[in-house]
């Protein structure tokens, strides 16, 4: 029994294997993808809101709004609606790298509201402190609130993460392959239950070693 | 030399509910080294007042000159070079949590773009200055209030700022903090030669550094001079209930009445400034005039080096000789008042 078992395991371990891979190569890419467009806008979102160092009302309502909106989707459609957007960018709207693209424009929404939401911890005094220092609105950026949201962001992009490997269990759809999919294929379609199992497990331990290495590092940073 | 001169300063304050006239006609003028307090119950309009001077807030109208510059038409990038040389202190501090004692003193100097080497140099120099140089690499977490306002005393400190803003620099800590934290502004200010603009709601802390004083009261300087006049002989009464919370001026009622119904020759009060408030003046009078004097309450002060006090007495005597004792008394320069004249 527990040798069948092991043989079983064997014999698909290739495929385990380069799922795995699928799945952090789609989540790791799409999340440095997201933080490069989301954490620019919510600084945007930020500096623009009512009595910040860039006032700027009708950006700030324009940009909440259209950010609204890709977080209203649901991703399944999105990954659908995406599709020409995606062969316009890739050269292909199949695989691995496909999926990355509307992984990315899921989660970049996802990151500028949670950057927004650490940046806007950061304490009115220490910001009116620095333009008294005669700072820039690039220094206050640079040096005053992305260090002092630090680990707010990090927790952020933790929560992030691990939200991108859930939506990337869909990519399948549009063949991108990774563990979701696998465990769909054998689990579900060929009742293979071994398969399903063995995914769960994998990705319930990734999912926590994320979790406890953003912590980590969330709390290497916070000086409070 | 004028360090600070405002001009007609007017803030109003416009928002959904109406206007708020903050500041009303407010003019001023701080030297070059002295240390200039401004009082006022909350919202007098003390914060928007100081917070004008560097431009946090935009005056309505009016003029703000620091070092002879006019504040109020700088375009946002000589705002930037100007506000360097403005030193600012909070009540809460304002530290960046996530950097050192150190690299926060270091924050205005890579601001101002100067060199690494360069800033390693003056904020060892700084820390040393307030007295935290074993506190570099500690975070502002880690420190105490008081410790906290001397890092923010430091950074303020590091462009060489030719006027330091404090905004009720001690209100967060306790008594005996506040003593310490006063001592260095005063420290400071002496060896820079360092002017500093500060309010307060405490006339403790006037008292203690302030050379000059500005009462402020509903967005208008009511009282304004020198803190030994000004404490000494208030005018305005909301100066007087200030002056009162620390010192004595005025006899108590209670006591006044009574010793006014019993005293037969004349009452007088003397107010004493300076040097003056040692001199055996009550002797000289019993020996000068031939009256005698009858001591009926007193009471002596200091503020910052000078003493004064007052004294209530009765003169016994002929009454011109009485008279002639209040115009010596005059002319010594002390402050007469008459309670009640000879019978
Ligand atoms: N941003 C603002 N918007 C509207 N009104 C304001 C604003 N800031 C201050 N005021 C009003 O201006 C007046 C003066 O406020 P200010 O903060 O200068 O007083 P303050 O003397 O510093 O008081 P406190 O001792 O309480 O700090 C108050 O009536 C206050 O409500
Ligand atoms: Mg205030």
């Amino acid at each position: 029994m527990l040798n069948d078992l092991f043989t079983h395991l064997t014999s698909i371990s290739p495929e385990l294997i380069k799922a795995s891979w699928e799945t952090l190569y789609m989540t790791v890419v799409s999340v440095i993808f997201a933080s490069l467009l989301g954490v620019p806008l919510g600084v945007i979102l930020v500096i623009t809101d009512k009595g910040h160092i860039k006032e700027n009302l009708a950006v700030n309502r324009v940009l909440g709004a259209i950010i609204n909106i890709f977080r209203s989707y649901p991703f399944i459609i999105l990954l659908l609606a995406l599709v020409p957007f995606t062969r316009l960018l890739v050269g292909t709207t199949i695989g691995t790298t496909a999926a990355i693209v509307p992984l990315t424009v899921a989660a970049a929404p996802f990151v500028a509201r949670m950057v927004e939401s650490s940046l806007k911890e950061v304490n009115k005094g220490v910001i009116e402190a620095s333009l008294a220092m005669g700072a820039s609105t690039w220094q206050i950026i640079w040096k005053v609130l992305l260090p002092e949201a630090l680990p707010g962001i990090i927790l952020g992009t933790t929560i992030t993460t691990i939200a991108v490997i859930g939506y990337s269990a869909m990519a399948g759809v549009v063949g991108g392959g990774g563990l979701g999919d696998l465990a769909v294929r054998y689990g579900y379609m060929r009742f293979d239950s071994v398969v399903m199992v063995t995914t769960v497990i994998i990705l319930v331990i990734v999912v926590q070693v994320i979790q406890s290495f953003g912590n980590f590092l969330a709390n290497k940073f916070n000086k409070n | 030399m004028l360090v600070i001169q405002i001009k007609d300063l007017t803030k109003i304050y416009r928002s959904g509910a109406g206007e708020v006239k903050a500041l009303d006609h407010v003019s001023l003028r701080v030297r070059k080294g002295e240390i200039y307090g401004i009082i006022g119950y909350s919202g007098a309009g003390k914060s928007t007042l100081i917070r004008c001077v560097n431009m946090l807030e935009k005056p309505t109208s009016g003029s703000i000159k620091v070092n002879g510059q006019e504040m109020t038409s700088l375009n946002e990038g000589q705002l930037r070079v100007a506000r360097r040389k403005i030193g600012m202190i909070f009540q809460h501090f304002n530290l960046l949590s996530s950097r050192t004692v150190f690299d926060n003193v270091a924050f205005p100097l890579e601001i101002s773009g100067v060199p690494k080497a360069e800033i390693k140099d003056k904020v060892t120099r700084l820390l040393g200055l307030v007295g935290l140089a074993d506190k570099a690499g500690a975070y502002p977490s880690q420190l105490s209030g008081g410790q906290k306002q001397r890092v923010g005393i430091a950074r303020a400190l590091a462009n060489d700022p030719i006027v330091l803003l404090c905004d009720e620099a001690t209100s967060a800590l306790d008594p005996a903090t506040t003593d310490s934290i006063l001592a260095l502004l005063k420290d400071i200010n002496r060896k820079l030669d360092l002017t500093i603009l500060m309010i307060t709601h405490e006339m403790k802390v006037i008292s203690e550094i302030c050379d000059s004083v500005a009462v402020l009261e509903q967005g208008k300087i009511i009282e304004e001079g020198l803190v030994i006049d000004v404490f000494t002989q208030p005018k305005h009464p909301t100066t007087r209930r200030f002056v009162q919370t620390i010192i004595q001026t005025d006899i108590p009622d209670h006591i006044k009445k009574p010793l006014l119904q019993r005293g037969q020759g004349q009452i007088i009060r003397v107010s004493f400034i300076g040097d003056s408030a040692a001199e055996p003046v009550i002797s000289t009078l019993v020996k000068k005039f031939d009256i005698d004097i009858n001591i009926l309450y007193g009471n002596i002060d200091q503020i910052q080096d000078t003493p004064f006090g007052m004294l209530m007495i009765e003169c016994m005597g002929s009454r011109s000789n009485c008279h002639r004792a209040v115009d010596y008394l005059r002319q010594l320069g002390l402050r007469i008042e008459v309670l009640k004249d000879a019978e």
